[in-house]
């Protein structure tokens, strides 16, 4: 029978390295899928507007009547509908008598190429590269009725673009200006200037074919930072919202809430979880023992996402009556009600973990403990728990471990606004504790679905797999040294 | 024994994929429901034909059907100039149906006295400018806003065409279903919400909010009337899109879709039957 005994040995082996690189493997792939949010295209828009010399300063070129939008998108996104048309861009005789501005989009390699017939209102919202070396001209005209001297080019970035977070040097300056007129060339570098204002001398389209004749001016982006720097300095800043136009990939809100919750839901689940723990190992009588562990242990195994309805119908409400009006609360899904839950998560697990890890005090402490005169409660606390001790930060470590990276409490609770908590005053910190939230794992469920294959928003969503992996395995670890360290001798 | 019954097994396999027609529908998250009940409901009219429903968004269903690679593109917005150019380019020749309408409902707090909103002051409450109820002439209560999360194909609609691309306020909560909006809104005193009609409709905890598309317009209550004159401002069409006109299995798919037994179904998920059924 020695032959069974050297197969078996071998199994082992082979299973233990088989599991171990398979688990290796895995983490490389989540790691790979995280090189598309390197990408190297980064959305960025501007309008543009001719303004009448005495419009006043709040007039803005998005709310001017004929503005040109210049925008480049890495991705077209979903459901853009009226917002999206191609809009020619007046002509002189389609707004005969009525005194306007305008500036007129187009898009070529050449500045020769210009033509009348082919001016457009917001023709950009595709897909472009800013490498390809194509040129955003737009066009500025008035129309016959305009009479001042002067005009007002306006300038703005698009709501939602933050120019100083552009990876490009991006620059707005005068190509040409009609013949005849007079004007000083500029140059303006829209990251010092993001918005303003100048005046140039008025000039009038007479005819449709005129207008291709005006002022010419330019936005141009050229890679400045490298995409790699600019993604990186992307992920850790404050806001994530990858749906807008702009996308902002900043992970910082989305992992301080996950850490915040998880720290939480422990400073919960730890004494009662203990407490637990000792009661069984300790004080309940044998028969009752044989019934409450694993009753424990299955209540362990409770799908998460029915802990999470329970909270939803249960426990909301509950704490949105008790403690609402005192703490200010809006809505039952915040941070407080899915760091409960996540404790009653996490207690079944740190209890039967530490039940073990008291197991495991030898008989003869507890023997010396009672010879020394000790009562129970002196044992419990003097004696056992700080022999325990290592043991029982292990379990609880391993507890948030899984709480970390639980997906569906978290996603059905919490309220889903990612934000940036911030803890300044104590008010605040009650503002965050009552208020809407969102952590890591959650986002990768919710977003997964709606995210275009191998995009950059797609690469971001894996690289957040990689904190949080990362983020468990850290844990893990941890767990796994402290509980090796033995703190009693015999 | 085993390896007989996996023959047959196989074999059936072989000879359904060979003799049932398959039609590809791909596209619009939003739909997904939709063309899964359709797809059902074509089985039991037609079991010869087979129709493969898959989600992923209205873009990737139209890149599908650019590179030519599914029969039909399900779509909740229109396709874009240069989307259009792109399958042409490639030989496809984009053929736009209307196949439902869909309308979107603002709703409250049954509590909440408010009578009707414009479509400006919908949109500064959802990216957090108006925060409190008596900044639209209602009583001095919190507002408390509940959206779809980005899952969703509703969500992106909301955000292009109410919130004109706007970011969403800092307070906005973001739910997984439609039904959990329904839910919260109903016990939530400041609550407001979005979502298909077919979801508040008949809630006695729940109000639905007339819209007026201008400031100084009269509101409009989002009914199967209003919304199908295009009157109510927050709607849109969902549409297949096919390559040219549709012909064979396709074009007998679509003509179903189309009469009054496919339109009844949109009803019945929550959208619009193109016409009066």
């Amino acid at each position: 029978m020695r032959w069974l005994g050297r197969l078996f040995e071998a199994g082992v082996y082979v299973t233990g390295i088989t599991v171990s690189l398979v688990v290796l493997v895995m983490f490389y792939y989540v790691a790979r899928e995280a090189r598309y949010a390197f990408g190297d295209t980064f959305a960025w828009g501007f309008r543009l507007a001719l303004l009448p010399a005495d419009s006043s300063d709040d007039m803005s070129p998005g709310s001017a009547p004929y503005t040109t939008l210049v925008t480049v998108n890495a991705e077209g996104s979903d459901g853009l509908d009226e917002h999206e048309e191609i809009v020619p861009a007046p002509s002189v005789s389609s707004v005969e008598g009525e005194m306007m501005l305008t500036t007129a989009a187009t898009l070529v390699s050449d500045i020769t190429d210009i033509r009348a017939d082919r001016l457009y209102r917001d023709e950009w919202r595709a897909l472009k590269t800013t490498q390809q070396g194509d040129q955003f001209l737009v066009l500025g005209y008035a129309t016959p009725r305009y009479q001042q001297k002067t005009m007002v080019l306006a300038w703005e970035p698009d709501s939602g673009f933050d120019p100083t977070l552009s990876p490009y040097r991006l620059v707005l300056r005068l190509v040409r200006a009609p013949h005849g007129v007079d004007v000083q060339p500029f140059d303006i570098d829209l990251k010092r200037q993001p918005s303003g204002r100048i005046t140039l001398p008025a000039w009038v389209a007479r005819t449709d074919a005129e207008r291709s004749n005006g002022y010419v001016f330019e936005i141009q982006a050229t890679p400045h930072r490298s995409a790699f720097w600019a993604t990186l300095r992307g992920i850790f800043s404050t806001e994530w919202a990858p749906t807008l136009m702009y996308p902002r990939y900043g992970v910082l809100p989305l992992l301080i809430a996950t850490t915040l919750m998880s720290v939480l839901a422990m400073l919960f689940a730890t004494p009662l979880a203990v407490a637990t723990a000792l009661y069984l190992s300790e004080i309940a009588q044998p028969r009752l023992r044989e019934w409450l562990k694993p009753a424990l242990e299955l209540i362990a195994s409770v799908p998460s996402v029915v802990l999470g309805y329970f909270g939803l119908m249960f426990v909301a409400p509950s704490l949105q009556n008790w403690l609402g009006q005192a703490l200010g609360m809006e809505s039952g899904r915040n941070l407080l009600t899915t760091s409960v839950m996540l404790a009653v998560l996490a207690i079944p697990i740190v209890a039967s973990v530490t039940e073990d890890v008291l197991k495991t005090v030898p008989e003869s402490l507890r023997e010396s403990a009672m010879a020394l005169g000790l009562t129970r409660g002196e044992m419990l606390w003097k004696v056992l728990l700080p022999a325990a001790r290592s043991g029982i930060m292990a379990a609880v470590l391993i507890g948030a471990a899984r709480v970390y990276g639980e997906t569906m409490i978290v996603w059905i609770l919490s309220g889903g606004t990612a934000s940036m908590p911030s803890l300044s005053s104590l008010q605040d910190v009650s503002r965050v504790l009552v208020g809407s939230t969102r952590g890591v794992p959650d986002t990768i469920a919710i977003e997964m679905g709606n995210v275009a294959f191998e995009s950059v928003h797609y690469g971001h969503l894996f690289l957040l797999g990689v904190f949080l992996f990362a983020a468990t395995v850290l844990v893990n670890l941890t767990a796994l040294y402290i509980g090796r360290k033995q703190v009693w001798r015999v | 024994m085993k390896k007989h019954w996996l023959t047959v097994l196989l074999a059936t396999i072989a000879v359904a994929s060979v003799s049932a027609q398959q039609i590809s529908v791909k596209g619009s998250d939003t739909m997904l429901i939709l063309n899964q009940r359709w797809a059902e409901e074509y089985s039991k009219v037609k079991p010869s034909v087979g129709v493969a429903v898959t989600g992923g968004g209205s873009s990737i269903g139209i890149n599908a059907f650019i590179n030519g690679v599914t029969d039909i593109c399900a779509a909740s917005r229109p396709m874009r100039k240069s989307e259009v150019d792109r399958a042409r380019s490639r030989g496809s020749i984009a053929n736009e149906i209307p196949v439902a309408i869909d309308g979107l409902a603002i709703v409250v707090n049954a509590s909440n006295p408010i009578r009707s909103l414009t479509m400006d002051q919908v949109r500064r409450i959802f990216i957090g400018e108006i925060t409190n109820w008596n900044q639209v002439g209602g009583p001095n209560l919190p507002i408390v806003t509940f959206s779809r999360d980005s899952n969703s194909g509703t969500y992106g609609f909301f955000q292009q065409n109410v919130l004109l691309n706007r970011n969403w306020g800092k307070g906005v909560r973001f739910l997984p279903a439609t039904s959990e909006i329904a839910r919260e809104v109903a016990r939530t005193p400041g609550g407001v919400g979005y979502g298909g009609v077919a979801y508040f409709k008949n809630k006695p905890s729940l109000k639905i909010v007339p819209i007026a598309p201008r400031d100084g317009v009269d509101p409009i209550p989002p009914d199967e009337e209003n919304v199908r004159a295009k009157r109510y401002p927050i709607w849109r069409y969902l549409y297949y899109y096919t390559n040219g006109k549709p012909k064979g299995a396709v074009a007998d798919y679509i003509n179903w879709v189309l009469s009054p037994a496919g339109q009844r179904i949109a009803e019945e998920v929550g959208y619009y039957s193109l016409k009066p059924l």
